[in-house]
């Protein structure tokens, strides 16, 4: 039976290639301590980067950074209130006054009433905690309104009126002293908001908070 | 955009302190400029989920607050978050425990993806913000954080009868800033004369563009020629280190050219420091209550 055995003439890379050789180990070297010199040595040098790079961080100290808000989280008023049973939108509603009209007559503040009460009902619903309800039909000592915004829960609500306003024929000076009546006694709060010449966003925000304000002091009060 | 805002800050703090190196008010840092001003965007910001000491007095928007009842209602209205505008920002430090900062804040219900720094702000409010550090904490001792109120809606407002909720009479030490403050609030030319001579003496009108600094905040209130006449009482109090001290009443403007004009009603917030022995008014701000 031939076998072909291997070729042992041929020569192995390590022949061939001298620097891949392995030498044997004539002499081990004893392993080394870091003797107390040495530690101050290299404590010395660890402890001056050290104290450079603190002195560098004090010589020069960063302000301190503060991580821009990316997101607007739920906030604490946020979280309470809702409009017509949904949560409250995340981006506020805005009010648009836009120059219009023309014509014969000079140009004049235009809106529409219902940009300023879904406002008006965000502000309301968000800094109260209230479930407002819109277009609210509210009878109440032979007096009939629809309300723009009411909490019934909370007996707490509002009217927007604007020249732009079909609604404003029906405050009439009665119906406002009722409020006025109703407000006083404390059994239900209605906002009446009545703008004249011009929505002005930050003015509405003001008076409803402070409607707020006002009732959430009676309430204390009370107690 | 962090870094730029630093940048900028710096130069704010560094000429204000050029200006008054005779009155040698201390140097603010960089880091304490941005540690104030991210103190008052979390007071300010509903979501930052901060805690606060209730300061002694408040204008909070359309509120007189005297004091606030809680952190809470001192910050009714105030947006989910705050941005302090760099470019309106000064901030000063009298004192290592006393600073005060006046800035733009920019209101925002939500900053999208890019983040609040690069959206439009939802609306705008002035503040001007006394603060004391108690600890490590900078707390609130007074502000001032109104919006501009539309012109046509004062006019509404006054046309209404709407007068700012009255404020009582309480000086709690400041009683020598309350005479200064009382004495020439009537007279332009006094009242400009009470001014500080540095260049980061604020004054704030009722609206967002009246925002006059240094000099011309001087010649702008000697400008406008208005008398203020005190409505009810005043109110005010003192920092800790003694050398600030704050004032807020209810004033009725008429101009000295029209004397029988109807009287303007304006809700003041001043702060005042004590140089040498001179009460100075250092920030004064002037709104609108609807």
């Amino acid at each position: 039976m031939n076998k072909k055995l291997p070729v042992i003439s041929k020569s192995v890379p390590a022949q061939t290639q001298r620097e891949l050789s392995v030498a044997p180990v004539k002499k081990g070297s004893a392993p080394e301590f870091p003797t107390r010199r040495s530690l101050y040595d290299k404590a010395g040098v660890l402890g001056t980067a050290t104290l450079l790079a603190s002195g560098l961080a004090y010589g020069d100290v960063p302000a301190k950074k503060v991580p821009p808000p990316t997101q607007a989280i739920a906030s604490e008023a946020s979280t309470g209130g809702t409009i017509d049973g949904k949560p409250l939108p995340k981006l506020a509603p805005k009010i648009k006054v836009y120059r219009s009209g023309g014509g014969i007559g000079p140009a004049e503040d235009m809106w529409t009433v219902e940009d300023v009460e879904a406002f008006v009902s965000y502000t309301m619903a968000r800094e109260g905690k209230l479930e407002i309800a819109t277009k609210q039909k509210f009878a109440r000592d032979g007096v009939n309104l629809v309300l723009d915004g009411f909490d019934a829960k909370a007996n707490i609500g509002y009217i927007y009126i604007d020249s732009h306003d079909s609604q404003r024929s029906q405050i009439t000076p009665a119906v406002r002293t009722q409020l006025e009546t109703w407000r006083k006694a404390k059994s239900v709060s209605i906002l009446l908001l009545d703008v004249k010449r011009y929505p002005d966003a930050a003015a509405l925000k003001g008076k409803v908070i402070k409607f707020l304000h006002d009732l959430r002091k009676s309430a204390a009060a009370k107690r | 955009m962090r870094l730029q805002t630093t940048i900028l800050l710096f130069a704010v703090a560094g000429t204000a302190h050029a200006e008054t190196k005779a009155a040698a008010p201390a140097a603010v840092s960089p880091a304490a400029i941005a540690e104030i001003t991210a103190r008052l965007e979390a007071i300010t910001s509903k979501s930052s989920g901060a805690t606060s000491n209730v300061p002694a007095f408040a204008f909070t928007g359309n509120l007189t607050l005297d004091p606030p009842g809680s952190f809470e209602i001192a910050r009714m209205g105030f947006a989910d978050t705050t941005l302090a505008d760099p470019k309106r920002t000064q901030v000063a430090m009298p004192s290592p425990d006393t600073a005060w900062i006046s800035t733009a804040l920019g209101e925002y219900s939500e900053c999208g993806k890019a983040g609040c720094a690069k959206s439009a702000p939802d609306s705008t409010v002035r503040a001007i913000a006394l603060f004391e550090k108690a600890g490590d904490t900078w707390q609130p001792v007074a502000w001032s954080i109104t919006p501009s109120i539309h012109a046509k809606a004062q006019l509404d407002a006054i046309d209404e009868g709407v007068m700012p909720d009255a404020i009582g009479s309480r000086t709690e030490g400041a009683d020598d800033v309350v005479k200064l403050f009382t004495s020439s609030m009537a007279d332009p030319k006094a009242l400009a004369a009470t001014f500080a001579n540095r260049k980061d003496v604020l004054l704030q009108g009722s609206e967002n563009s009246e925002r006059y600094a240094g000099p011309q905040a001087k010649a702008t209130i000697a400008k406008w020629g208005f008398g203020f006449t005190v409505r009810d009482g005043t109110r005010a109090g003192m920092a800790k280190s003694g050398t600030v001290a704050w004032v807020a009443a209810n004033v009725d403007a008429k101009s000295a050219k029209k004397p029988n004009a109807k009287a303007l009603p304006f809700r003041v917030f001043a702060l005042y420091e004590k140089v040498a022995d001179q009460w100075k008014l250092v920030q004064i701000q002037f709104s609108t209550a609807v």
